[in-house]
């Protein structure tokens, strides 16, 4: 790793401490603190961009090889959607507090393996791989978030038992907006599960583009746009999946915390893609060293 | 009877009922040993440790299943329910399911109907009416979701030709070798073509097997020169295959996957001087450099003899140890084995090994290329466009409705708005509501109930 790059790396990690630190402290000590909390994160994210900026130029390549690289870009997307979505809603900010731990230690398990610059691998080089590894990562990234707001979705009602559910195709009211300056903590529940299932909806758009374009990838590497591995299955396993909690949702009427609920389960099919698959380790890699 | 299967299929209820058991078999078979990914020499560690994984691996891992009889009815099923699905619901897309309810009131001013008018004024009126309309958009977003459906149903009836009328394998060719593309050349081979096949067999000749490098620890590229012949041996094109650049030729494409040396060997019987063995023996072991464990390449002889062979790209001795100092072919030898008996050859040396003579004359490069035929793949990759352009229609112009009306209420007149929206109702909700706050609405909302008589 290079010394400039290593430098932005723990500049980030060392300051998405303090941000996550601050978003908690606001929550328990009932302070203003979201805002510099945000705003640390924020700082945080430029150093952390900055690293990968510094890797590509050294490398001559964009950060898609190997673990660490992953684990590099996929927090920095996490971050890149979770600061849109804060900076759109800014009474979801507080989602930093699981989002940030999150980030570093996805970072920190790339740290934990080989971090030495390389040249891209053969297989690597196909301009696919980019728009791919894009896909993915936003897809991911989407569904984390979309967690994350289950989670605290999930915290609010339990802590307000008096919450009720909307009903669908209830009368809209005067009074549906949103107060910009309100935590989420007290905002509308109905506008958390909304950005939830958009955000769910955005990471299956970019999954099923993430699947697409890996298959054209595939077919110039292997031969064939699927072969069954259980990387590829396991793509397939999560976007059928969230496709469900689409469907229960939209046919079935699954809203509130039932969404909530499926949102941070079928989080677990994109743990397993990844970590659970070890796509850094090589192209695709077989499951439980089989 | 028919009716009944036919709206059972085209119930959402079986589409995600199939899709749930797809799941659940995929989900399962992914922690079984993936038989069809493993080298031979871990599948047969993995059938001796654990006899039933292996068994279970070889029916169930996701590779092997798609193959199945299972997978094809259940996929087969979904094809059709997905297609049942799509041709139901075509053309009615566009009706409304469901009232729309008045959520705002407010006095008529002038220029009440006007702004609401604007507001929605790109929209389709559904029904249009002096002081009077119902109006909706996400007309695309409802056909999104049937191209949506309607392109996986393609994807698997293209997976489904590919199937019954493809073949994959794989092939072997040294340098300066030229064979046809069929699969009787191949080393391996999955599926054979139950309908049709191709017309045209392309036949390929290895020039030239070359590896490309940054520096000498890390490959830039595998480069394979490769002239492609007609039957009649009339060049038809010389091309560059590399990894992730494959050949297309004639509907099939290759794609290079592995490379190795073959050393050309005559091998004869020491007693008799009877030829045992002569060709390039394409050995699948290039050893890495100072590489500790000991993979070795063998040959089977006639009688029963068997020959093992070590190659070392670059040799070196270090006291009694030797190795091969880099991956380059600088210093090629091969070190041959007979029981207890071995020995060092260089190109061009002939030594007795146990009971035979080998001769290391030159040396050559395979190449390994995995070859497809499937006729299915252009009909697959239209249904992934379809479905990737069904998606984002379906999601990004959602269904929305709004409902206006101006009623005369005793000596006033009042305006009434409403809307409804599928997706989003709260971000909805917020829109129309700050519309409803510019028209001057009463604080309170309008309770449920009060339009029935205009829906």
């Amino acid at each position: 790793m290079n010394k400039l790059e290593a430098l932005f790396i723990w500049i980030a990690l060392y300051a998405y401490l303090p941000g996550f630190a601050l978003l908690l402290a606001a929550r328990v000590f009932q302070r203003r603190w979201e805002k510099a909390g945000y705003g640390i994160i924020a700082v945080a994210f430029l150093a952390h961009t900055l690293s990968g900026a510094v890797r590509w130029v050294v490398s001559g390549h964009p950060p898609v090889q190997g673990n660490y690289e992953n684990a590099l870009l996929g927090a920095w997307f996490l971050i890149l959607v979770y600061l849109v979505v804060g900076w759109r809603f800014p009474y979801l900010r507080p989602a930093g507090i699981l989002v940030a731990p999150l980030a570093t230690l996805i970072l920190g398990m790339g740290l934990k393996g080989e971090t030495a610059i390389a040249p891209l691998d053969p297989p690597y080089q196909s301009n696919w791989l980019w728009v791919h590894v894009g896909f993915a990562w936003l897809a991911f990234s989407s569904f984390f978030l979309a967690a994350c707001l289950g989670a605290v979705y999930l915290w609010r009602q339990w802590r307000s038992a008096s919450a009720a559910e909307p009903a669908q195709d209830a009368p809209v009211a005067l009074n549906a907006g949103v107060p910009e300056r309100e935590s989420v903590f007290a905002a509308d529940l109905a506008r958390t599960e909304e950005i939830m299932l958009g955000l769910i909806i955005f990471g299956f758009v970019s999954q099923g583009f993430m699947i697409a374009t890996g298959a054209i990838w595939a077919a110039s590497l292997w031969g064939s746009y699927w072969s069954w591995d259980p990387i590829e299955t396991w793509s397939l396993v999560c976007w059928l999946v969230y496709g469900l909690v689409l469907h229960l949702r939209f046919t079935f009427g699954w809203r509130g915390s039932r969404l909530a609920v499926l949102a941070v389960v079928a989080v677990l099919t994109v743990v397993i893609s990844f970590w659970g698959l070890g796509i850094g380790q090589g192209v695709h890699t077989p499951l439980l060293g089989f | 009877m028919m009716k009944k299967v036919i709206n059972q299929l085209s119930s959402r209820r079986t589409a995600i009922l199939l899709l749930f058991i797809l799941t659940i078999l995929f989900v399962a078979g992914s922690f079984l040993p993936q038989v069809s990914f493993l080298p031979a020499s871990r599948q047969e560690e993995i059938r001796s440790e654990h006899p039933l994984l292996y068994l279970l691996g070889s029916y169930l891992s996701p590779a092997r299943l798609s193959g199945s009889v299972l997978f094809l009815i259940l996929s087969f099923l979904l094809f059709l329910s997905l297609l049942f699905c799509t041709l139901q619901r075509w053309g009615k897309e566009g009706e409304r399911r469901g009232r729309v309810p008045f959520s705002w009131r407010g006095k008529w001013r002038p220029g009440v109907e006007e702004e609401v008018r604007r507001f929605c004024r790109r929209w389709e009126k559904v029904r249009d009416g002096e002081g009077k309309f119902l109006a909706r958009r996400g007309k695309w977003g409802r056909r999104g979701s049937l191209i949506f459906h309607g392109g996986m149903a393609v994807v698997i009836a293209g997976a489904f030709v590919g199937y019954l009328s493809g073949y994959k394998g794989g092939m072997v060719v040294t340098e300066g070798q030229t064979l046809p593309v069929t699969p009787e050349n191949f080393v391996m081979k999955y599926g054979s073509p139950l309908i049709g096949g191709p017309d045209d067999i392309p036949v390929i000749r290895v020039e030239r097997v070359t590896v490309v490098k940054y520096d000498e620890k890390h490959v830039r590229q595998y480069r394979v020169e490769v002239t492609v012949l007609d039957r009649e041996g009339r060049e038809r094109q010389r091309d560059v295959v590399e990894v992730n650049r494959p050949l297309l030729v004639a509907g099939h494409r290759l794609v290079l996957e592995d490379y190795g040396v073959a050393p050309y060997l005559v091998i004869r019987d020491k007693d008799s001087g009877r030829v045992l063995g002569e060709a390039y023996y394409n050995l699948r072991v290039l050893r890495k450099p100072w590489q500790k464990e000991d993979p070795v390449d063998y040959v089977e002889l006639p009688g029963g003899g068997r020959l093992q062979f070590r190659f070392f790209p670059d040799f070196e001795r270090r006291g009694d140890k030797i190795g091969s100092r880099s991956w380059e072919i600088k210093n090629p030898v091969l070190w041959v084995t007979a029981g207890d008996s071995n020995a060092l050859l260089f190109p061009g040396e002939e030594k007795a090994v146990g009971p035979y003579l080998v001769r290391f004359g030159d040396l050559r490069r395979w190449a390994f290329f995995r070859v497809t035929w499937n006729p299915g793949e252009k009909i697959a990759w239209f249904g992934f466009v379809l479905t990737l352009m069904g998606l984002t229609l379906r999601f990004f112009d959602p269904e929305m409705w709004l409902l206006f009306a101006i009623r005369e209420e005793g000596e006033e007149k009042v305006w009434y708005l409403g809307g409804r929206a599928s997706y989003f109702p709260q971000s909805f909700a917020g829109r129309l509501g700050e519309l409803a706050r510019r028209l001057d609405a009463e604080a309170q909302p309008v309770m449920e109930g009060s339009n029935k008589r205009d829906e």
